[in-house]
């Protein structure tokens, strides 16, 4: 009995120590792989779910996998996981249901690419996905303060007023000293008031000519103020969110419509609600640390897409929506008047305009502002010079074999059909 | 008498100075508004601020009103067709059995769904659809998995059931692309990377050419018939 105990025990001994045998082998040998080639066959296959952090993608974070698994079983779940999932194995099935019950898709890599991508999440270096960078981002955001500007102002202004007014005392008290030297009583002004009229009425031309400057000058600027009577040209509001156009649409080269979807079906171009940004935002989360400039000041990205996580009340941690979302209060630019209708659809669909044509280059603003002045007479001259985009488009050929010779004439007679000449510039086109 | 006529005068141009002072646009802000009832709406547009409207400049009940409301609960847009697949594996693996492809294939369709693609996916998917698109190839967003190539399987079904409700970490388009559009990128991709171009049902073509030979040679019959009566 003591014989098969102890023969069992010395298995038991053999087994344990060609384990651990193993293990450091195993060990040693995951060194001497290619981490390298580990990296580059991550990013091609797995990084679209994986982080070799402990960050949740759509898989769970890689960090220390190799320990928490082994090898073999490894190697089954990375090649059919499914199968891995349906043989009722516990580690198994607890990962799939924790994550949704989602299956890995199999993956077509050899035993030698799964010992390389083992090798990289164990030891993915300094160039290995997102390094989570902890504390405040680099530069620090300094407020700029232009009361000090308008108080310093102030302050001269007010030193002016001090001195203008001692001046005029000493200048009085002067005079009085003279006069009492001569043996007279001074009977000039004594207060800066009377010493201002006196001034004036002893130059009564100069008088004149600044007043009549001031009067033409004043006369000019009203008139010109009035045509920038609700003309918002400029107008550039910072937003609740930082969103930086030059950014997306410039850097990244993401197409209006992506966001602006509603361009082509709708009035409005659409402000994107904020599922749109989650399509790019859920996995770019900003905590690289990375920071970006606005409006001349820098901003941490992080804060930034927070901010959309706050709104959305998602959890970044356990990619879980809440049940409490809040509207973001953007601020809209361009405004049309009311007794004015513009469609977006019209324009961008049927007349085949770019975007840039009415906003401006917005993809090299961070800040979105008013680049057209958006007045009637911009819109007609638009509407004078712009052809009609009528190739391909067999509403227009229809129309034109509709038209009688003798207007086809006149409006082709210069080879392009403007949109004034198929209506354009009647009124009831956009006031109705 | 005349001494009081320039000093009101005097006043009067103190006055219109300091106004047109205070009321000069700001660097990046707001001109100023003559009448403003006439310029903004007071009828429920988009993205008004309700706010802005006339007397309601600074109360919270207004100016903390959201105009872009979710519609009532079950409203279904014109042409909508209810999704009847559920976002799940199993109602993806469903609609990639079941679901085919309602949009008859043409030149035309493909046209479109180019557009599509270029507004779209490429950002990611890249214009090879290999998934070289800026976004990626610029490092902020993840490899994508899925490269369009000839051979990969995947069915049509999957492919709208991706782009309806997102899979891994790509989202939900459905609220950007509506569903013709949706089959129109299917189509696109397919055809352009995938070389999977469907038989084009010629049929119905031909159907529609013998009409056309059949009213032809009708009318040419006609013609000739009032000629012969002319003569």
């Amino acid at each position: 009995m003591n014989k098969i105990i102890n023969l069992t025990k010395a298995n038991t001994l053999i087994k344990v120590s060609l384990l651990c045998l193993s293990f450091l082998f195993f060990q040693f040998d995951s060194y001497s792989q290619d981490t390298e080639k580990g990296k580059k066959l991550f990013k091609a296959n797995c990084a679209a779910c994986h982080n070799v952090g402990t960050k949740v993608v759509v898989g769970p974070g890689l960090q220390g996998v190799g320990e928490k698994h082994d090898r073999e079983w490894l190697e089954k779940w990375i090649k059919n996981s499914g199968e891995l999932i349906a043989s009722g194995d516990a580690a198994a099935n607890e990962i799939f249901n924790e994550f949704k019950k989602s299956i890995m898709p199999p993956q077509a890599v050899s035993t030698e690419d799964i010992d390389n991508i083992l090798a990289y999440i164990a030891n993915p270096g300094d160039g290995g996905g997102e390094i989570i960078v902890d504390g405040p981002p680099t530069g620090e955001v300094v407020e700029e303060d232009n009361s000090v500007m308008m108080y310093l102002f102030g302050g001269a202004i007010v030193l002016l007023l001090i001195l203008i007014i001692t001046l005029n005392k000493t200048g009085v008290f002067v005079k009085e000293v003279i006069a009492k030297d001569a043996g007279e009583t001074y009977e000039g002004p004594t207060t800066l008031y009377g010493n201002l009229k006196k001034l004036m009425g002893d130059n009564k031309g100069i008088v004149a000519a600044i007043v009549i400057v001031l009067f033409f000058g004043g006369l000019l600027n009203l008139v010109d103020g009035a045509f920038q009577i609700g003309v918002h040209q400029g107008y550039k509001p910072e937003q609740p969110i930082k969103f930086s156009h030059k950014i997306h649409a410039g850097d990244d080269k993401i197409d209006c419509n992506y966001c602006h979807s509603s361009a082509r079906h709708s009035k409005t171009s659409g402000i994107p609600s904020l599922n749109v940004c989650m399509n790019c935002h859920k996995a770019i989360d900003g905590s690289d640390g990375k920071t970006f400039m606005y409006n001349g000041e820098q901003y941490s990205m992080t804060e930034e897409i927070q901010k959309i996580y706050d709104h959305l009340d998602y959890n970044p941690e356990t990619q879980e929506y809440g049940d409490n979302p809040t509207p973001v209060k953007w601020v809209k630019i361009h405004n049309l008047p009311d007794h004015v209708y513009f469609s977006h659809q019209q324009h961008v669909v049927a007349g085949k305009q770019k975007c840039q044509t009415c906003h401006g280059p917005v993809e090299e603003m961070d800040v979105v502002e008013q680049h057209a002045p958006l007045t009637m007479k911009w819109c007609i001259e638009c509407h004078k010079e712009t052809a009609v985009a009528t190739e391909g488009n067999g509403y227009y050929d229809e129309m034109h074999d509709r038209m009688t010779p003798e207007f086809k004439e006149k409006v082709l007679n210069d080879g392009v059909l403007t949109v004034d000449e198929i209506g354009g510039w009647e009124c009831a086109k956009c006031h109705y | 008498m005349k001494r009081k006529y320039l000093n009101r005068l005097s006043k009067l141009a103190i006055v219109a100075a300091v106004i047109s002072i205070t009321s000069c646009q700001e660097e990046g802000g707001l001109a100023p508004e003559y009448m403003p009832d006439m310029y903004r709406s007071p009828a429920v547009e988009p993205y008004v601020d309700y706010g802005e409207l006339r007397g309601n400049y600074s109360d919270a009940k207004y100016t903390d009103k959201m105009t872009a409301r979710q519609s009532v609960e079950g409203t279904i847009p014109r042409g909508f067709q209810p999704y009847g697949y559920e976002n799940t594996p199993e109602g993806y693996q469903l609609a990639g059995q079941n679901l085919k492809n309602p949009m008859a294939y043409s030149e035309d369709v493909v046209k479109d769904g180019e557009e599509l693609y270029g507004m779209m996916c490429v950002h990611c998917h890249g214009k090879t659809g290999q998934g070289d698109g800026t976004l990626v190839e610029r490092g902020k967003f993840p490899p994508i998995p899925t490269k369009f190539a000839p051979g990969l399987v995947k069915t049509e079904g999957e492919m709208f059931h991706t782009i309806t409700y997102g899979k891994g970490l790509m989202g939900s388009h459905a609220s950007q692309l509506n569903q013709e559009e949706r089959w129109k990128l299917v189509h696109f991709i397919r055809a352009k990377f995938m070389e999977e171009v469907p038989a084009i049902d010629t049929t119905a073509a031909v159907a529609v050419v013998e009409e056309v030979v059949a009213e032809v040679v009708e009318a040419t019959e006609e013609v000739k018939e009032t000629e012969a009566h002319g003569h």
